[in-house]
């Protein structure tokens, strides 16, 4: 799609700010209408749940990180775990994508710490309050990567960090 | 402040006047940033509105796919009743901004931008605004950025916009003729001057009633619904829990 029609934003300061939010006449009614150009992403790069064999995934529905892997040009998934393909269900809040839209498929198991991943574990709070600390400075930022990142393997991460933390019951933010 | 209530919190008090503003039968959203909306709502849904359908962040009960997009495009098409907006500046046309402080060019502050507003406050049938603070900053003549307009032809885009404005000194209606605030009701204990003098565009009319306050019934049921809070806001919830126990007996 070229362009798509948006409804509201009349009278608001948009206009003066992003040229490429404009208006068009709706040629059905005669009236103008904002219109924006698509968002085309070089990559996406999403968590999801599960893959199968075929690189077929599951991913979380409350997000747009389906969308993103539609919009983009290339697509990389990383999942908490494989399973076989007639194990490849969608329970609530998740939503199945297709290996069509994927161009690589990683195995990170706890990949979305300290975030949450839908129906497996919650939001590591203690650890995003202590990011969130680190990086209102340069150094601070730079410390926490030392600490916590550069140099780790992801298995030493994962014990070290994640812990048994968040596992518990699944949250929706 | 000098809000004076009676064996409630704040957050309680201004959840059960936003209770108010939900009808039944209707379809109605709280989104991300709204845990005093949300306890209103709830506190509805317990009450008066047992029959209506709750978008609700975080909530299993009515779940979406695709994120935002459902109830972006449930809104567009006509579906949503109700919805709750904030503003890091509010004027007196309804305008909001949620972009930025000073010029956008050089902005004192940058914020996190409308996210879906610019839409959901033109094709939600209607908006209820509330703030947990009430002063000039937040309460201007002009918006520096304006995010969100009020105050625009209804035709052919536009399904609705704000109806209320809900504060923790007052309530102000949308008068959609003049397309300005008129004050609704002050709090218990807030006088006209004071509600002014926090106020940074002119408030009339300066005789209004005093906004009800709720029952030891509605306080009740109010609290019976931190345990679901607690799923979209946990930290909200704690900090309310806290609150409660420290009132004066």
């Amino acid at each position: 799609m070229p362009f798509l029609p948006i409804l509201g934003f009349s009278g608001t300061d948009y206009e003066k700010v992003r040229p490429d939010f404009r208006k068009v006449v709706d040629p059905y009614s005669g009236k103008e209408i904002f219109v924006v150009p698509p968002i085309l992403p070089d990559w996406a790069v999403i968590h999801a749940i599960r893959a199968d064999g075929n690189g077929n995934v599951v991913c979380s529905a409350r997000e747009s990180d389906r969308l993103a892997a539609l919009a983009a040009k290339r697509t990389i998934v990383t999942v908490e775990e494989v399973v076989a393909a007639e194990g490849l269900v969608a329970r609530p809040g998740e939503i199945f994508l297709s290996a069509l839209h994927i161009d690589l498929v990683v195995i990170a198991p706890r990949g979305a710490h300290p975030g949450a991943c839908v129906n497996t574990y919650g939001i590591d709070r203690a650890h995003v309050e202590k990011y969130l600390a680190a990086s209102k400075t340069a150094a601070g930022f730079h410390a926490y990567l030392a600490e916590t990142v550069i140099g780790k393997t992801e298995e030493a991460y994962r014990a070290t960090e994640c812990g048994t933390t968040g596992i518990a019951a699944p949250t929706g933010m | 402040m000098p809000l004076l209530l009676q064996g409630c919190t704040v957050d309680e008090f201004l959840a059960f006047r936003i209770s108010g503003e939900v009808r039944d039968f209707e379809r109605t959203a709280v989104g991300t940033l709204s845990p005093v909306p949300l306890l209103g709502v709830l506190h509805a849904q317990a009450t008066h509105a047992r029959n209506g359908k709750f978008l609700i962040l975080g909530s299993e009960e009515t779940p979406l796919t695709d994120g935002s997009r459902e109830l972006f495009d449930l809104a567009q098409r006509g579906g949503l009743d109700l919805f709750f907006l904030s503003g890091a500046q509010i004027d007196l046309k309804g305008n909001l901004n949620l972009t930025c402080i000073g010029p956008y060019d050089a902005p004192k502050v940058r914020l996190p931008g409308g996210a879906g507003s610019a839409m959901l406050y033109y094709m939600t049938r209607r908006v209820v605004l509330f703030t947990l603070a009430h002063s000039p900053r937040i309460f201007v003549e002009k918006c520096d950025f304006v995010t969100s307009a009020a105050d625009t032809p209804m035709y052919p885009w536009r399904r609705g916009g704000p109806t209320r404005l809900v504060t923790p000194l007052c309530t102000m209606d949308y008068d959609t003729g003049a397309g300005e605030w008129r004050l609704l009701s002050l709090h218990p204990g807030v006088t006209f001057a004071e509600a002014q003098k926090e106020t940074g565009f002119p408030l009339s009319p300066e005789e209004a009633p005093v906004t009800p306050a709720p029952s030891p019934e509605d306080i009740a049921l109010l609290r019976a619904q931190i345990p679901v809070l607690r799923n979209s806001y946990p930290v909200f919830a704690q900090t309310l829990e806290e609150k409660i126990r420290s009132l004066s007996p």
